[in-house]
């Protein structure tokens, strides 16, 4: 899953040093939070270079208003929340520029922007990390083989003996059961509030 | 209803065009396909980012955007010590800066120093003439070595470095002036 960080400096310990001028000591906060925060953008906004685009301003974003940052907080959080804010108006901004696209597009858009709420969202990539780790192991490796190794329908479908449709067809029902599971939890921790 | 098949087909883009279009029209008549259609997309973006091997270059982008922050910092500090900083000549430079500015084609700075060389003689024979007299008297002479020298400079430097625009013969005759007695005045003081 997500590659251990080489540094075993605390959040807090890196970004009082951000604080006090040390741009490098931002590299390793860069590094641990990238990959959820670039998936917490892309699960409220399925378009890649989008979630890049707001991943990367949420970062530099963070780093200018860093003396605003209370360092005996988590940082992932805070962090969410930019993010969250400027998601908010890229789909804001997507609405009013909706003429052009397709009826399908308009009505994913329509369903997109109906959930935006001002405050951040629970942090669903948490619990996406906990149940893909739930995963059964060849259908994690299904995952693994087509997210981080990047396959193709063709090369899965060749590796695995199957056809394209069963390949298409057996990530379709995983991402359903990731979802699932993630409803599940998210479900489980408004309880517990 | 599409089938599970459909939809798992359509997210792959592996639909051809002609049922893509009828699958599209057709899922507008069920909002919850439709529906099923946002969460396998959301999710397939968020594992595609968060198990993407290749976010080196966002890390080093970012990274890119935060150093520059201080970089614009230190930027502007050095703009602000060098191109913006106010220039103070050199007698040199001052001189090198009044012959270049001469040596443009425009036919008329020859004309102007033409006059300032007349006002230059005039303005000689005159201090000597009152010299003689005894009745000579020039505050800027009160000044005296380099600090006197290095005012005269300023004033010069400022003239020829920033050459006035010229809306008519008074101002252009009030800038020869006032360039020929600071050039006067210097060569008295030499």
């Amino acid at each position: 899953m997500i590659e251990p960080d080489e540094s075993d400096a605390s959040d807090s310990d890196l970004l009082q040093r951000v604080k006090r001028g040390e741009a490098d000591a931002f590299a390793p906060v860069v590094r641990r939070h990238l990959p959820s925060l670039r998936a917490f953008v892309a699960i409220h906004l399925p378009v890649p270079h989008l979630a890049d685009e707001i991943a990367h301003e949420a970062f530099v974003f963070a780093f200018r208003r860093i003396r605003e940052f209370d360092t005996r907080r988590p940082f992932r959080p805070w962090l969410r929340g930019i993010a969250w804010q400027l998601v908010r108006a890229e789909l804001q901004r997507f609405a009013r520029e909706q003429v052009n696209r397709s009826r399908l597009e308009q009505l994913q858009l329509a369903e997109l922007t109906a959930s935006l709420t001002p405050d951040a969202p629970p942090d669903e990539v948490v619990f996406l990390e906990q149940c893909l780790a739930e995963l059964p192991p060849h259908l994690r490796r299904l995952i693994e083989d087509r997210y981080r190794h990047e396959l193709t329908a063709a090369q899965l479908a060749d590796q695995w003996g199957r056809t394209e449709e069963w390949v298409r067809v057996t990530l379709f029902r995983v991402r359903r059961q990731l979802r699932a599971c993630i409803e599940a939890k998210l479900a489980g921790a408004r309880h517990a509030l | 209803m599409p089938s599970e098949q459909q939809l798992a087909d359509y997210l792959a883009s592996a639909l051809p065009d002609r049922e893509r279009a009828e699958f599209e029209a057709e899922l507008a008549a069920h909002p919850e396909a439709l529906r099923e259609l946002v969460e396998q997309r959301r999710l397939d973006a968020a594992l595609g980012a968060l198990l993407d091997p290749k976010s080196e270059p966002l890390e080093a982008a970012i990274l890119a955007s935060v150093r520059g922050a201080t970089d614009e910092a230190i930027e502007a500090r050095v703009l602000e010590a060098t191109v913006f900083a106010k220039p103070v000549p050199s007698l040199r430079t001052a001189w090198l800066a009044m012959l270049n500015w001469l040596s443009g084609k425009t036919s008329w700075r020859w004309a102007g120093v033409a006059v300032v060389l007349v006002l230059l003689v005039l303005g000689t024979m005159s201090y000597w003439s009152a010299k003689r007299s005894g009745q000579h008297r020039q505050p800027g002479l009160e000044l005296a070595g380099a600090d006197r020298e290095s005012e005269l400079v300023r004033e010069l430097a400022l003239l020829v470095i920033e050459p006035p625009v010229w809306t008519g013969a008074e101002q252009q005759s009030a800038w020869l002036t006032a360039l020929a007695a600071a050039t006067a005045s210097g060569g008295n003081e030499r």
